[in-house]
């Protein structure tokens, strides 16, 4: 939808998506998109070979740490390169916003998602120095 | 006698390397802190050389191992995990596969063995100090003269030129074409008249690239690779799969196996602020491997890598560069020292990851570069 928008909105004569300043920005989001699909991806698969709970709680954790951290990231720059169509109730994205916003947050937001993740995991954090 | 390492199972094979690498690799040189130079280095080359392993990325008939991409991978895997350095490899890496595609009969016969046994150590002429990440404005130039070129110009960032019997450049062969289309590939004997280098020393204090000038260079004619002109193709269809290995999280695993000694040495796993960010970078340093297994499998599975391969250097590199910051941080003011860490469980040396992260953003093409990449061949965003 905002690569949609950097391609169609013109201003100084130009697609907007064609300033520097902006592509660099929608490629990190990309990087971040494709990090976590990754990243959900290693872990189904590993679901579905069948590792231990334990394993699949970590896996877990760290999947929804990810996913949580680059939604949000993707929603706050998605608002940012609309402009202040992206801040209005009235276009999509503001379903998109509010919805990154609330699964971001339930079961555990990414910064919840990391310390689980630390508690579960035995090697991480060395034993004794906590 | 050769083997047909393809036909191992991969297991089978990975522990055959990862033994051989156990028993000769020198235990001084493992995970070295810089670029090794040849003379350090050149023992361990040669020893692979009689195992018949110096050149794993080329076909057996030319000497090498033949191996298939997921076999590659494999060895250059137990490289890293054993902390293998890096020998100059140029001749290997980049010229033998060059000549064995656009070489002639020759030039194979005359340069590959030589390759093989480090008789000829190769470097690469390409950045000038007006092309970098412009590469094809370069203006070093070869004008033809009965049999042979004569090259004018300055080459810099020349990676261990000091070292270096040979180089392989790219000149400027025709000054009215477009800029991609009057690009030559020439091979020449850094022993030629009027070639001089002059190393240059880094801000971590070494000397691993150099500049290198050219004035009045005689090289014969049979040194040109490929066609008149044709330059630039061949030198960008050398960038393969190598692109990879420029977004192995073996350096990040690393940098923050460092940084956890650190801190268990100064204590700091007590200290929960610590400890977010430290998880927050461990948790990068997984998902970089999520993601670079995704490509090796690309490449397993013999698919040619697409341009999205440049979001793993990106931040495979840039996640390196946080751990340094990190570390560079936690060690408070010894972390402005060269001298290594001392903490309650022994030392740990902090600048060298710093000094090591600065130019992995830049090389094999640097990270604003890999963005406009992304952005026009993957986003499709307008130019």
């Amino acid at each position: 939808m905002t690569l949609e928008y950097l391609c169609t909105r013109r201003q100084f004569d130009r697609p907007i998506g064609s300033f520097q300043a902006l592509q660099h920005r929608a490629v990190d989001l990309w990087i971040q998109r494709s990090l976590t699909e990754a990243v959900v991806a290693e872990a189904l698969k590993a679901l579905a070979e069948g590792v231990p709970p334990s394993v699949r709680s970590r896996l877990a954790a760290r999947a929804k740490a990810r996913a949580s951290d680059a939604a949000l990231h993707v929603a706050r720059e998605a608002v940012q390169m609309h402009g202040a169509i992206g801040f209005t109730d009235e276009y999509d994205l503001s379903l998109y916003v509010q919805r990154a916003l609330v699964l971001s947050a339930w079961l555990g937001n990414a910064a919840q998602q990391r310390r689980r993740y630390a508690t579960l995991d035995n090697e991480l954090v060395p034993t004794g120095e906590r | 006698m050769s083997t047909d390492w393809n036909a191992l199972d991969d297991e089978t094979f990975r522990l055959t390397v990862r033994r051989f690498f156990e028993q000769h690799y020198p235990q001084h040189l493992r995970y070295p802190k810089r670029r090794l130079r040849w003379h350090e280095i050149k023992d361990w080359y040669l020893t692979l050389y009689r195992q018949g392993w110096v050149a794993p990325n080329w076909p057996v008939e030319y000497g090498g191992m033949g191996l298939e991409p997921n076999k590659l991978i494999i060895f250059i895997e137990e490289q890293e995990r054993y902390g293998v350095g890096r020998a100059p490899d140029m001749g290997i890496v980049m010229v033998g596969p060059l000549l064995i595609r656009h070489g002639t009969q020759a030039q194979k016969d005359y340069y590959l063995p030589k390759i093989l046994a480090g008789e000829h150590i190769w470097c690469q002429g390409y950045s000038e100090p007006n092309a970098g990440s412009d590469l094809a404005s370069l203006r070093t130039e070869a004008r033809l003269e009965g049999d042979h070129f004569v090259v004018n110009g300055q080459k810099i960032w020349t990676t261990l030129a000091q070292d270096a019997t040979h180089i392989f450049l790219l000149v400027r062969t025709d000054k009215q074409a477009k800029k991609q289309e009057g690009i030559s590939f020439l091979l020449a004997d850094m022993n030629t008249p009027g070639i001089r280098v002059r190393p240059i020393r880094t801000l971590a204090g070494h000397e691993e690239f150099c500049e290198v000038f050219f004035d009045e260079v005689r090289v014969p004619k049979e040194n040109l690779v490929g066609e008149l002109n044709q330059g630039w193709g061949i030198a960008k269809a050398l960038l393969g799969f190598e692109r990879l290995f420029l977004g192995s999280p073996k350096q990040s695993q690393y940098a923050l196996q460092r940084l956890r000694d650190a801190a268990v040495g100064l204590g700091l796993f007590a200290d929960q602020g610590f400890v977010d960010r430290y998880v927050k970078l461990a948790l990068d340093v997984e998902d970089l491997s999520a993601l670079y297994g995704r490509f090796v499998e690309q490449v397993r599975r013999g698919e040619p890598l697409g341009p999205d391969v440049s979001m793993l250097k990106i931040f495979a590199t840039e996640t390196f560069s946080r751990l340094a910051d990190l570390l560079v941080e936690i060690a408070g003011t010894a972390g402005a020292s060269a001298e290594p860490l001392p903490t309650a469980a022994g030392e740990v040396d902090v600048l060298s990851t710093f000094y090591n992260a600065r130019p992995a953003t830049i090389y094999g093409g640097s990270n604003e570069i890999q963005r406009n990449i992304l952005a026009t061949n993957v986003l499709h965003l307008p130019r």
